[in-house]
């Protein structure tokens, strides 16, 4: 139950006096640890609430149709930007019971980044229409390219996913740290903008 | 994955609401990214276990998440723990971590800055 994060960077500098979260939303298996781990300075850590509601029909993977306690995990890693800044990723299936869930973890972001594996695009619906409609959260859409998935133009998964001119997608390797830290700067470039 | 779990269901030996007397509501908004730091030294303070327990994990500047993990609680119960603490001058909440109205524009701007150089 206990982390084994190491003690050399258990905690923050003393000097850090501000953090900024970004949540990582998308489906399952879409790879947003995978991608909080390629830029992490620590393991990625995982963090659970646990709802009660019916969780018949509703989760895929662990979901038990007799339980009536469900177990939601979020992973998160971070990464010192500065003396002072800290940045927070956040990693959520962005489903409505998420939201509900974790009230407080759009609230302040700075954006979301909506991976997508263009294998199953249709996967994304829900988190672009929840992202849509329970946040006013700017978002950039980031194509886990994942070996054999289609190569799709930019603008085919514009016109798939009724995507507004201005949302900027990007491609992004989830194992490569560089091609995320470019995703994330795209984030931040494009909420800039809208700031 | 250090700090994971698979199995997807972990009981407790004592009940959330036992730890946080009964109440949901922390009085402080506290989310996953806020920071904390403790403000007293664990050892010298006549504090209670759990609250002992929250103190051993902020000797540093660390977010409620990561305090959540190391102490194996939901951050929902550490919200309301750690809200009486910070009432009690234990602990410190970094007053620019994760605002309810976000980053400013100057924070976004150096955010950017950072990435590009990394």
């Amino acid at each position: 139950m206990l982390s084994t994060t190491s003690d050399d960077n258990h905690y923050l500098a003393p000097t850090v006096v501000e953090s900024v979260k970004i949540l990582v939303v998308g489906s399952f298996g879409v790879g947003k640890t995978t991608l909080i781990g390629s830029v992490s300075e620590i393991d990625p850590l995982r963090t659970e609430e646990t709802i009660t509601e019916a969780s018949e029909g509703i989760d895929a993977v662990d979901a038990t149709p007799e339980k009536t306690t469900t177990t939601v995990a979020m992973d998160f890693g971070r990464i010192t930007l500065t003396d002072e800044i800290a940045l927070y990723l956040f990693g959520t299936p962005g489903q409505r019971r998420f939201w509900d869930l974790w009230s407080g973890l759009a609230e302040g972001a700075a954006g979301a980044l909506v991976l997508v594996d263009t294998r199953r695009l249709e996967d994304s619906f829900e988190v672009l229409d929840q992202l849509e409609t329970r946040t006013s959260l700017p978002f950039v859409v980031a194509i886990n390219q994942f070996p054999g998935a289609p190569n799709y133009e930019p603008d085919q998964i514009r016109t798939a996913l009724d995507l507004d001119d201005e949302t900027p997608i990007v491609v992004c390797n989830a194992k490569n740290r560089n091609a995320c830290v470019r995703a994330l700067a795209a984030l931040v470039r494009h909420a800039l903008k809208t700031h | 994955m250090p700090g994971a779990r698979d199995d997807d269901y972990v009981d407790h030996p004592i009940r959330s609401y036992v730890r946080t007397g009964g109440r949901a509501r922390p009085t402080h908004r506290l989310t996953p990214a806020t920071l904390l730091i403790g403000h007293t030294d664990p050892a010298s303070t006549s504090v209670g276990r759990q609250e002992r327990e929250v103190l051993s994990q902020c000797l540093g500047v660390i977010s409620m998440a990561e305090i959540a993990v190391h102490l194996g609680q939901p951050v929902s119960v550490l919200a309301v723990i750690a809200s009486d603490m910070i009432d009690a001058g234990l602990i410190g909440v970094r007053p620019d971590s994760d605002t309810a109205t976000g980053p400013s524009r100057e924070t976004l701007q150096k955010v950017l800055h950072a990435l590009n150089h990394l």
